[in-house]
């Protein structure tokens, strides 16, 4: 929302003095990094780092190898494990989808009310300061004895670690709807739900895909532990099964794998929130 | 306030002894004005001397803290479908398309119609405003002038007889704003029965140039301080209009009660802050 209040009158006015023109339109183009390695720095240095675990793995050692397992023995291990770490990914989503998803349409919901209405707001304030501070992890254990089967002990957890930020973050944005915005939606005469649904929604969206991937990271937080606890499958339940076993090259894929489903999670969001904040651009 | 009110012409905006103010501040105190069915007046003042606010009263937007404002002898309390408002700047949202703005607003105007209907009349009034081609657009791929023509055909597409703008040209740059004065003067000229506008401008020669009449407002509180007549026919070509030497007496006449204003304040108030109203 930022960039459209600068695009108002305050930024064609700046557009209009002399200093502003030069700063915003230079001559020349900014110096570039150019060659092979421009743009592809990060997985320079994580090739770099991967080397160096192969350096390192070769100067421990021998009888402290299987604790530090090489690269290459790893991939090894992460190869002939794919169908379990297939499965237990299948088994984890399982209890990661729901979870979210409500999460992120309770959130969303309960957020942009609360932030629309004052005596809700003020109805919140103990639960934001007092209890969504609490690390979610904490619960883990009550949960799993409070609720029949660890299924849905988990997915209560999930909801739990993602619902906060999203919530937060959803309210904070129906709070921060600009004046003008809210003029526009009373002069057109949009009754309260339409107001919510075409006005206040798409306006705290950049809010909400802030707290949306905060949400996605805690549930993957809220899941991995909830599986170390007490799962039969799972991503979770590979790496702690493996480290009791002390096959140490498998629980290393373990966390190699999680970590990159992670990450294609945090960039399937990332499209998703470029795709619905299109005319920002 | 010389108002002289021709008998097919009944008043339909009337503010009486409206103040208004912010804390210890006075932004508005004890206007009366009344605006004819059909008339185009145009606020003139300076900043600080709550001309946008009295826009936003007539809106509906804000209450007034003393006196009272009645459309069509009703009193106004909150906005109405029957004052269409242009903003300076965000009139558009900025997640819907040109159509869909204008969609929005058609159906709230007009719920009685099909969907498909709504889409014909979004799109007449945007070819209207020169703006057909664009009309899948977003308002962050348009220009200022564009978004300020969307807005144009949102307001005219909803109906209202009253129209509300608030230095809708302000943020334009010289071309786009003479265009797009010229496009309103030639939809006012077109309308039957013609809409009631109320322009506010910081701008001597646009209002001169668009209005039928032109209040003048100073500052510190918020009042009239001079309510005169146009009286150069229409319709106005730009050239010629400025040509004219009634609109040079006229110019003359405005600017000097906006300087006669600000000499007032400078010579009350002790610092250049006090006199510039902040």
């Amino acid at each position: 929302m930022n960039e459209i209040e600068v695009s108002g009158v305050a930024a064609s006015a700046l557009h209009e003095l002399p200093a502003f023109r030069t700063a915003t339109r230079p001559e020349q183009p900014a110096p570039r990094v150019t060659g092979y390695f421009a743009g592809k720095e990060g997985w320079c240095l994580l090739a770099v780092l991967v080397l160096l675990w192969q350096v390192v793995a070769w100067v421990v050692p021998s009888r402290n190898r299987f604790l530090f397992p090489s690269p290459v023995v790893t991939i090894q291990a992460l190869w002939s494990s794919l169908p379990e770490l297939g499965k237990g990914t299948v088994s984890s989503f399982i209890i990661l989808i729901p979870g979210y998803i409500a999460a992120v349409v309770a959130g969303v919901a309960l957020g942009i009310l609360a932030g629309t209405t004052k005596w809700l707001e003020r109805l919140t304030v103990p639960f934001t300061r007092v209890v969504a501070p609490v690390p979610p992890t904490v619960y883990v254990p009550y949960a799993i004895a409070l609720l029949p089967g660890f299924r849905s002990a988990a997915i209560a957890v999930v909801f739990i670690g993602a619902f906060w930020p999203v919530f937060v973050n959803a309210m904070a944005g129906a709070a921060s709807v600009p004046q003008r915005l809210r003029d526009n939606a009373r002069v057109l005469g949009l009754g309260k739900v339409e107001y919510l649904r075409r006005v206040v929604f798409p306006s705290s969206l950049t809010h909400i895909f802030s707290g949306m991937s905060v949400g996605l990271a805690m549930s993957f937080i809220m899941l991995t532990v909830a599986e170390l606890f007490g799962a039969n499958a799972g991503l979770g339940r590979f790496v702690q099964f493996y480290a009791d076993y002390a096959d140490y090259p498998r629980m290393v894929a373990g966390i190699l794998f999680t970590g990159a489903v992670t990450f294609v999670c945090m960039r399937a969001l990332d499209r998703l929130k470029r795709r619905a904040l299109f005319w920002q651009r | 306030m010389g108002t002289q009110t021709a008998p097919d012409r009944r008043p339909t905006l009337e503010l009486d002894g409206v103040s208004f103010g912010y804390q210890n501040t006075a932004v508005l105190a004890e206007v009366t004005l009344q605006v004819r069915e059909g008339e185009f007046i145009c606020l003139l003042g300076p900043s600080g001397s709550g001309k946008s606010t009295m826009l936003r009263l007539l809106a509906g937007l804000e209450s007034p803290q003393k006196g009272s404002i009645r459309l069509g002898g009703a009193q106004v309390v909150g906005p109405g479908l029957d004052r269409g408002v242009v903003f300076q700047d965000y009139s558009l949202f900025p997640w819907m398309s040109l159509t869909e703005n204008v969609v929005l607003a058609i159906g709230k105007a007009h719920p009685g119609l099909l969907r498909e209907q709504r889409h014909e009349l979004a799109e007449e009034y945007l070819e209207l405003v020169g703006l057909a081609e664009a009309r899948a657009k977003y308002p962050g791929e348009l220009s200022g002038g564009m978004c300020q023509r969307g807005a144009i055909a949102r307001v005219l597409a909803m109906g209202a007889p009253v129209l509300l703008m608030d230095e809708p040209f302000g943020a334009l740059d010289p071309v786009n704003r003479t265009r797009l004065q010229d496009l309103l003067l030639e939809i006012w000229n077109a309308s039957k029965p013609a809409r009631t506008i109320v322009f506010v401008t910081h701008d001597v020669d646009e209002a001169l140039l668009l209005a039928d009449r032109v209040v003048v407002l100073g500052a510190c509180p918020g009042r009239i301080i001079a309510d005169m007549e146009v009286p150069i026919p229409r319709p106005r070509p730009r050239r010629q209009t400025y040509a004219r030497p009634e609109f040079h007496t006229l110019r003359k006449t405005v600017n000097e009660h906006l300087q006669g204003d600000m000499l007032r304040r400078l010579s009350d108030a002790e610092t250049v802050e006090e006199a510039a109203g902040i």
